[in-house]
């Protein structure tokens, strides 16, 4: 059984769909509190997360059933892949380390083929070397592929700047390029964002999908600010303390 | 043998900050806790959200980072609390203890003999699967125990519980408020723990709440829950992408 696409819909007019990575919280629990947060989408990774593709499919299902998106991004985007999360229930792909217009193809055939509906498949071909971005256009243009995405830190990797300070800077043309392949064949585009300004900068440059920081992210954020209150608290009073025994 | 030490055990110089977990789904949130460098997890199985054999990897998991993992419980029976004890949980939080009799109750099962009555079988999560026959008075020494006072107890039943050997904290009713008449009763539980030596341990879910529980002299703070954190984390992201669409409309 397939689940519906709300990216098939829920785009145009100048909507921005934002959603998140859930990298650990797997459960409907955290769809619920995303949705209530206001997020559109979420996305399951099993390229890096050990996330059973059965688990997949019932939070799709469990997400189609509350009106929150949800992508997957298997673990690879050969077709055995593909077509297992497809009959997962999962009609929408973030296929990792598309490489050439062929790679697309390849990917396109096997989730049509798999799926009970093609026109409900939905595809999102992640460029992530410099070989995948001189492919650009050609890549955007196959039929079927929907949306493009970078990988910045594999590409920061291919390119040899990951981890040095000059690794933002690095990848930064390669977005641009991503947006203008993608506004040439016409299709969707897709930016990571780790931060408010980051968010103001995509939207202000009309990227009509948003992927928030990640599940685990946002915790980290959340406790450390709450660490950097009570450590302030304590500093205080000891100051207080210190200051009255003087 | 060497054995994990609980580090809410240990004596403390300065009070400590932990943080709730809703629903114990993952113990791999456990690593994460520990990488932000909190002091203590509290799951909070006052839901249904924590079936007792996740709790216990999370807390094997915790365990053998140093992270302290306490069980928030909704009932006082040891039929309840006892799975999760005997699965390596580093501690209980204990709700709604009416008497110092109930006090009593509470100490003999979550000790195991001659200070309590609590039951014991072969190694496990609960020694790190340690030496056999176990250390019941080390264990004893090493599991932490804290009890929510209900609000019909007097000063002087206040001070008696606080006494007891094998109560480690005590803290005043959770009924989800913060307001002044709540932190008149931190402060006054407080103040009959510290006299005890004991530890004051309360909830917070608002960052501005954490100064004045401090104020009142909580020596542990459990903040908010997981779902909260990601829930207003995410909110705040879509509010500002909604309100920089709307900038870019009317630009």
């Amino acid at each position: 059984m397939s689940v519906a696409n709300p990216f098939l819909s829920g785009l145009g007019a100048g909507r921005v769909l934002i959603g998140t990575w859930v990298m650990m919280l797997h459960d409907r629990q955290t769809l619920a509190t995303v949705k209530r947060a206001g997020l559109d989408f979420v996305r399951l990774d099993m390229e890096h997360t050990p996330v059973p593709l059965r688990v997949v499919g019932d939070l799709a299902r469990r997400a189609s059933d509350i009106g929150l998106g949800l992508w997957l991004r298997p673990t690879g985007a050969q077709p055995r892949f593909i077509e297992a999360a497809i009959r997962a229930g999962i009609n929408t792909l973030y296929l990792p380390q598309i490489e050439d217009a062929a790679a697309a193809e390849r990917a396109v055939a096997a989730a049509r083929s798999a799926a009970d509906r093609a026109e409900d498949v939905h595809i999102t071909a992640m460029l992530e070397s410099r070989r995948a971005f001189a492919n650009a256009a050609e890549i955007a243009a196959v039929p079927g592929v929907d949306c493009l995405a970078i990988g910045p830190a594999d590409l920061a990797q291919d390119i040899g700047t990951y981890g040095t300070p000059g690794e933002a800077a690095s990848v930064e043309p390669y977005k641009l390029l991503l947006r203008a392949a993608a506004l040439q064949a016409g299709k969707q585009w897709e930016m990571g964002t780790w931060s408010l300004g980051d968010i103001a900068s995509w939207v202000g440059r009309g990227c009509p999908i948003l992927t928030h920081l990640t599940d685990t992210a946002v915790l980290r954020q959340g406790y450390r600010e709450a660490q950097a209150v009570f450590e302030a608290v304590l500093a205080r009073r000891a100051q207080l303390t210190e200051a009255g025994h003087a | 043998m060497s054995f994990r030490l609980n580090p809410l055990k240990q004596t403390a110089t300065r009070p400590r900050l932990g943080v709730r977990v809703d629903a114990a789904r993952n113990p791999a949130l456990a690593a994460l806790l520990k990488a932000v460098e909190v002091d203590y997890v509290e799951i909070d199985a006052r839901s249904a959200g924590a079936p007792a054999e996740t709790v216990s990897a999370s807390a094997l998991l915790a365990r053998a980072l140093g992270l302290p993992l306490v069980v928030a419980m909704a009932e006082l029976d040891r039929e309840t609390f006892g799975p999760y004890l005997d699965g390596g949980a580093g501690g209980l939080h204990l709700p709604a203890v009416a008497s110092v009799m109930a006090a009593e109750a509470v100490v003999a099962a979550t000790r195991y003999g001659p200070l309590g009555s609590r039951s014991t079988f072969e190694p496990g999560p609960q020694n790190d699967y340690a030496d056999d026959p176990q250390d019941l008075g080390w264990l004893n020494r090493n599991l932490y125990v804290g009890v929510e006072l209900s609000t019909v107890l007097a000063p002087v039943e206040i001070a008696a519980i606080a006494a007891l050997d094998g109560i480690d904290a005590i803290s005043p009713s959770d009924d989800g408020e913060t307001g002044e008449a709540w932190l008149s009763g931190l402060s006054k539980v407080a103040a009959i723990a510290a006299g005890a030596g004991k530890l004051a341990f309360a909830r917070v879910t608002r960052l501005d709440d954490i100064e004045p529980a401090l104020r009142a002299g909580a020596t542990m703070i459990t903040f908010s829950d997981e779902a909260t954190v990601l829930h207003d984390g995410f909110a705040r992201a879509v509010t500002f992408c909604q309100d920089r669409l709307r900038e870019r409309v009317f630009a």
